[in-house]
């Protein structure tokens, strides 16, 4: 199947949730297109098999989003989605999460583990994370970020997955989601009120998840799922064939299939970064990470008012930022380019991006919160704050970004051993580049 | 060990666009008449009390002068100081006689001959546009002026497509001062030499003492005895 086939194929699926599931209004745009942020990130997050945390108020969907979504990118019917879905609570134990222990062969003196559907399905869907106590938000770090699941000296690995987590703002029932918890979500991305008129259409229809629904397909895979006497990738395929030959009756549209989402996969992972955009990353990682006086940006530091740096984002941030991050902004940035159908992820996909990765990555230092908090916004502070630091990062690179992807390119020739002077200039970026060549100032 | 800046080894530097080099030099003549400006304020802020009257003007006018000496500027780069004047705080801000002297220096030593200044783009109405304009060169003002236009005008020829203050043409020893529409009071005060016209009304007529001065077509000065 040629690209542009896949991509069509994923527009329709889009066209399908956007119209007929899941309503809410266009707010992200970019080359002169327009979706809906929720949405296209969930659908990202689900085709680069990425882990994304939805927040919002109650009720505005989501749960939904990553449900449906999970459903026609994995090809499962709803209710294989929902017996994959763990709720975040106070109670919650590993046994419910992970895996138990397999009662029967307890009894003969054997040791096997029933692994939990959430831990061995590939649409991982955590409700309400912030009601899981801060003690208990470890149980499934490893399981977010690897997609490996231990108990009983057993081990699971999920080789493709993706995994949605939704989160209510604070109420007296919710717990601080941990820094190293939220650093291993990719992006943070808001489910909106769709609006008044919106919102009335949604009230008339009622739930549209019968759609996605095959009670007969379920059982059946429950069924296999518990006989566990074939492969999960074998009862997986089976479910998925019969539940696209249902969603092809009802709504002319097929769900992907495994071979399908590895090829998309590839496609997305092969698109390049133009050199501008790399220096946008580069950019952008230096103001998060740099510190002129401690080395690094460390969270148990605390910046001086007076240093040089003040006016970079450096300065606005106490926390460091992981090597996650890179990593979260190259695979959505080309993921959204693969959406536009570009053969390059340009400088601006990068900027459209940044802000969903840093949101929940960044400790801000109060005053530059408190500045922002009173500014007039569209989105919750946090992500406000994110695309405002986006917004004055990408002036300040625009304005001199031919002179770093000079310095850049300056940089690599001394690298290999040429006879040239130092690149010199004020952003963090030069002085990175001067300590990787190990020509770091003395102090 | 891995070069981390092995991509960026075949980067080669967009060709600067045309534009690009006209705004660089437009910036570079710009940054010059600014530190010109702001050497002739640094000279005028000595005096505690500005007077105008001959000696100050001549002094300033020669620091403006000797501070303009050796720049590189063109019309374009006048107008744009002048929309600096306009706008700017701080060092650079307008200081009324002062500016007005500076622009008119700039007028005297830019290369052009003719130059064109459209007043109207300015909030400000700077005193002394004109002063010294030497002979060959033209300064074509459109809009209102200020005080003292065409003062000391020094064979040059100052056409003013708008209304101006008093003291039009004060003490100017040659050239043509025209105003298409009305002048202030004082016009002409001091004039040894010249023409004036006028081509709408003037507010009362200075104490020239040689030279012409013409209102609506009909000379006021010197009075043509009746034959």
């Amino acid at each position: 199947m040629p690209t542009s086939a896949y991509r069509d194929q994923v527009r329709r699926l889009y066209g399908l949730l956007s119209e007929q599931l899941y309503l809410g209004r266009p707010d992200f745009h970019l080359e002169g297109e327009a979706a809906n942020s929720t949405l296209l990130f969930a659908l990202l997050t689900a085709l680069v098999g990425g882990k994304a945390l939805i927040i919002g108020e109650p009720g505005l969907g989501k749960t939904t989003a990553a449900e449906y979504v999970g459903a026609l990118v994995y090809g499962l019917p709803l209710g294989v989605i929902w017996s994959g879905e763990v709720a975040g609570h106070p109670e919650q134990t590993e046994e419910k999460i992970v895996g138990r222990p397999h009662l029967g062969k307890l009894n003969q003196g054997e040791e096997a583990v029933v692994w939990s559907c959430f831990a061995r399905l590939p649409v991982k869907i955590v409700d309400e994370i912030n009601r899981l106590p801060e003690t208990k938000q470890s149980l499934v770090l490893d399981g977010l970020d690897r997609g490996k699941w231990e108990y009983l000296n057993q081990t699971l690995v999920n080789d493709e997955y993706c995994l949605f987590a939704t989160a209510n703002y604070q109420d007296q029932g919710t717990n601080t989601l941990i820094p190293p918890l939220l650093d291993r979500f990719d992006v943070l991305v808001e489910a909106k009120h769709p609006g008044a008129n919106l919102a009335f259409v949604i009230g008339q229809w009622g739930s549209r998840a019968e759609l996605l629904r095959h009670a007969a397909s379920e059982a059946a895979f429950m069924a296999a799922l518990h006989r566990s006497a074939d492969g999960l990738e074998t009862v997986l395929e089976q479910t998925r064939r019969r539940f696209a030959a249902v969603l092809r009756q009802r709504c002319g549209l097929s769900p992907l299939s495994r071979r399908q989402r590895q090829a998309i996969r590839a496609e997305i992972q092969s698109l390049p970064l133009d050199l501008e955009a790399n220096a946008f990353v580069r950019a952008v990682l230096a103001e998060l990470s740099f510190c002129c006086k401690y080395g690094q940006k460390r969270s148990i530091d605390v910046c001086e008012e007076g240093c040089h740096y003040t006016g970079y984002l450096c300065y606005e941030v106490r926390n460091c930022a992981s090597n996650r991050l890179p990593s979260s902004i190259y695979r959505y940035a080309q993921a959204l380019a693969w959406w536009l159908g570009r053969s390059q992820v340009a400088v601006e996909h990068v900027r459209a991006v940044l802000p969903y990765t840093l949101a929940h990555r960044l400790q801000w230092r109060e005053a530059y919160l408190a500045a922002r908090e009173r500014e007039r916004r569209q989105e919750p502070l946090l992500l406000h704050a994110a695309r405002q630091a986006t917004a004055a990062v990408f002036r300040r690179f625009y304005e001199q970004r031919h002179a770093l992807l000079q310095a850049l390119s300056t940089a690599a020739r001394i690298y290999d051993g040429e006879d040239l002077p130092l690149p010199q200039g004020d952003h963090p970026l030069y002085a990175e580049i001067r300590r990787d060549l190990g020509q770091d100032e003395p102090w | 060990m891995v070069n981390p800046f092995r991509e960026f080894r075949a980067y080669t530097p967009p060709r600067p666009l045309p534009l690009d080099t006209i705004l660089a030099q437009r910036n570079a003549a710009l940054q010059r008449l600014r530190q010109s400006y702001e050497a002739l304020i640094a000279e005028e802020s000595k005096q505690l009390v500005w007077v105008i009257e001959q000696g100050a003007l001549s002094r300033a006018y020669t620091v403006a002068v000797e501070a303009l000496r050796g720049v590189d500027f063109t019309v374009e780069d006048l107008e744009d100081m002048c929309l600096e004047l306009d706008t700017a705080d701080g060092a650079a801000a307008s200081l009324g006689v002062p500016s007005g002297l500076f622009i008119a220096a700039m007028c005297n030593q830019v290369q052009a001959t003719d130059i064109v200044l459209d007043l109207r783009a300015f909030k400000r109405r700077w005193p002394f546009l004109g002063f010294r304009l030497p002979r060959g060169r033209r300064l074509r003002l459109e809009g209102d002026a200020g005080d003292f236009v065409g003062a000391l005008l020094a064979g040059g020829e100052v056409v003013v497509n708008g209304n101006v203050g008093s003291y039009a043409g004060l003490g100017m020893r040659a050239g043509l001062l025209h105003i298409a529409y009305s002048s202030g009071k004082y016009t002409g005060e001091g004039m040894r030499g010249g023409t004036i016209r006028v081509q709408g009304r003037i507010g009362s007529l200075g104490k020239a003492k040689q030279g012409f001065i013409y209102e609506g077509g009909q000379q006021v000065f010197p009075a043509r005895s009746e034959e």
